[in-house]
């Protein structure tokens, strides 16, 4: 039975040949959740909109995959109704009374890039290897002002790719990282060792290697991407979860949908 | 009104709690009663000035102030005003509770809290510069010498140290009045802003380097156990005024403009004129109470190069000098008319 279904798959893997390499461009729409008890007890929330490059080659049975990314967003308390502030300020020497509306902003800015080698395991579309990711955000507004943080984590990824018809390709996709190197840094944003003098606080914590102790990621996609000639569609909807425990504790969930092309470059594999 | 739902409102829905916590964190309570020692213990952790408020008896505090919450304080009223109990005896306009959704929400423990500054007004000081260049962050001029008496007097209202155009703001002004004798440097209705800025625009007046501030922060367990000094230094200007200055101040003069009031202090060249500051020079943070309100927290201890805390006192000025609220009014501005003598009187 188990031999039956891999001929079939490999049957369907043969029928659309992948190119040797592609690059890509997407838009990417995500919702993003996040929890930094060193930063406020509250859960912030907001939608982040990214543009992705990609590039990808395959040489045989390697699979190497290239992406970057950019992004912006808004994040706004969960849980709490009115958020709105008013400040009232007489004046006495002119008599007025003038009223600040306080509403406090909050974005985020911040980019990842990934490097990924993968090598096919027998011909089921398994494919097994390592994935290299960096993140980073600085967020302004309310509370702390501005932080940020920069976190590399490097840990196995795995994929398995089919074609369920002709001209379309399915993959799916698991990344758990196991090491990390993290900086968290409010307000200074050094990444690599917090101004003290720029820190008014008690916020900098520096950069810190980490294992599965105390970081733990896990991210999921699934990608289809539609056509065989030169330009292909991809849509693909993905989601992690992030905990980071140190200094304080750090929880962040996103899923989010991507939609872009591919342009596939050399002959065919 | 139906809210949109939330990736953070479905996580619960999405096995919620895995790997021994829930995906976003373990729960908080949003009570009164959670939120007030929630702030309690963020300040118990965090405040950096109980080094110079040993008067301060925070543990009887958090007790006393906890027993007025009643057991349901639904509009937030009785916290907030165990917040005032708590936060009260600190007397640091850093110090901030916003408390969103009434009207007057904000609410500090300061000496600003109560005052009312009706010393000054743009009308009375822009009566002494006819030509008044007035921008959001700099106002500049040359003063009338009708009614100085004298020639080649310049003013520079510097009402802001907070973006870095405001550097970009005095240099300009700066180029314009480095050939007056004599300058004033207003620092009135001057909220504050960041080291970044008030450096290079305190290098103005500056042919050398110097340190003008010392801050520390909390390090440690205990609540007055700090770490090394750090020091704030002004580097020597390109094309520095080296002549007679008055900085004027008042009690609106806070935060960063009062380090940049210290750090002009220490030319040789300045006289210090006008009312007392604000007396708030620690640098504060914003956090959030778990109930969704917002409260600043001071985190260091900053004081003057020789190490004097300012905090709740203000700088004192060497020559006292401001207007009643009458004579504010009237167009009277008692601080320049001050200022205005000392340069006359400057060799």
């Amino acid at each position: 039975m188990t031999g039956l279904m891999g001929s079939a798959v490999m049957a369907l893997v043969a029928a659309s040949p992948a190119p040797a390499a592609t690059l890509g461009f997407a838009v990417d729409g995500t919702e993003h959740a996040q929890r930094d008890l060193q930063a406020s007890p509250l859960i912030y929330d907001g939608l982040q909109g990214s543009l992705v490059l990609e590039a990808r080659q395959a040489p045989g049975r390697w699979r190497v995959e290239q992406e970057l990314s950019g992004r912006y967003g808004w994040l706004s308390p969960v849980g709490v109704a009115d958020r709105a502030f008013s400040v009232t300020v007489d004046d006495p020497v002119t008599g007025d009374d003038e009223v600040f509306p306080v509403s406090p902003p909050r974005g985020d800015v911040g980019g990842a890039g990934a490097l990924e080698l993968r090598h096919a395991l027998g011909d089921g579309g398994f494919d097994l290897g390592l994935r290299l990711e960096a993140d980073a955000l600085m967020a302004f507004g309310m509370p702390l002002d501005r932080w940020g943080w920069f976190m590399a984590d490097l840990g196995p990824s795995a994929a398995f790719t089919t074609r369920p018809w002709e001209g379309g390709q399915l993959r799916l996709h698991l990344t758990v990282p196991v090491a990390a190197v993290v900086t968290r840094s409010p307000r200074s944003l050094d990444p690599w060792l917090p101004d003290r003098r720029m820190v008014p606080s008690f916020f900098a914590s520096g950069t810190r290697l980490a294992s599965l102790d105390t970081h733990q990621r896990v991210a999921v996609d699934a990608e289809l991407e539609l056509g065989s000639g030169r330009w292909r569609g991809l849509v693909a909807a993905h989601a992690d979860w992030l905990h980071d425990a140190l200094p304080d504790h750090l929880y962040r969930l996103r899923a989010g949908l991507r939609i872009g092309v591919r342009l596939a470059l050399g002959s065919s594999l | 009104m139906i809210a949109a739902p939330r990736l953070a409102h479905l996580a619960p829905l999405l096995g919620g709690c895995l790997l021994g916590g829930c995906l976003l964190g373990p729960a908080a309570g949003d009570g009164a009663a959670a939120t007030y020692d929630a702030i309690w213990a963020d300040f118990d952790a965090h405040y950096g000035l109980f080094g110079v408020k040993p008067d301060v008896d925070w543990d009887a505090l958090g007790e006393s102030c906890r027993a007025l919450l009643p057991a349901d304080d639904a509009n937030g009223a009785a916290l907030f005003d165990a917040l005032k109990c708590l936060l009260g005896p600190l007397e640091d306009n850093h110090v901030r509770v916003l408390r969103p959704g009434v009207d007057d929400g904000m609410w500090t423990p300061g000496r600003l809290e109560d005052l009312e500054v009706t010393d000054f007004s743009e009308e009375a000081s822009a009566s002494w510069v006819p030509d008044l260049t007035d921008g959001p962050l700099v106002r500049w001029g040359w003063l009338d010498s009708d009614l100085t008496g004298a020639s080649d007097l310049g003013y520079l209202h510097v009402r802001t140290v907070n973006p870095n155009a405001t550097v970009d703001a005095v240099d300009a002004a700066m180029e314009q009045l480095s050939s007056a004798d004599g300058l004033i440097v207003d620092l009135r209705e001057n909220g504050g802003g960041f080291a970044v800025v008030l450096e290079p625009v305190a290098s103005h007046f500056s042919d050398e380097g110097y340190v003008y501030s010392r801050t520390r922060r909390r390090e440690g367990e205990g609540r007055t156990d700090y770490g090394e000094w750090i020091d704030y230094r002004v580097d020597a200007g390109e094309a520095p005024f080296t002549r007679p200055f008055v900085v004027l101040t008042h009690a609106s003069t806070v935060s960063g403009a009062e380090l940049l009031t210290l750090a002009l202090r220490e030319r040789p060249q300045v006289t210090h004129v006008g009312s007392t500051t604000s007396g708030a020079m620690a640098a504060a943070v914003w956090r959030d109470a778990p109930n969704g309100w917002a409260y600043a927290v001071s985190v260091e201890d900053a004081r003057s190069a020789d190490l004097t805390s300012y905090e709740g006192i203000g700088v004192v000025p060497d020559i006292e000098a401001q207007s009643t609220l009458e004579e504010t009014q009237a167009g009277v501005d008692r601080a320049i008319e001050a200022a205005v003598e000392v340069l006359r009187g400057a060799p």
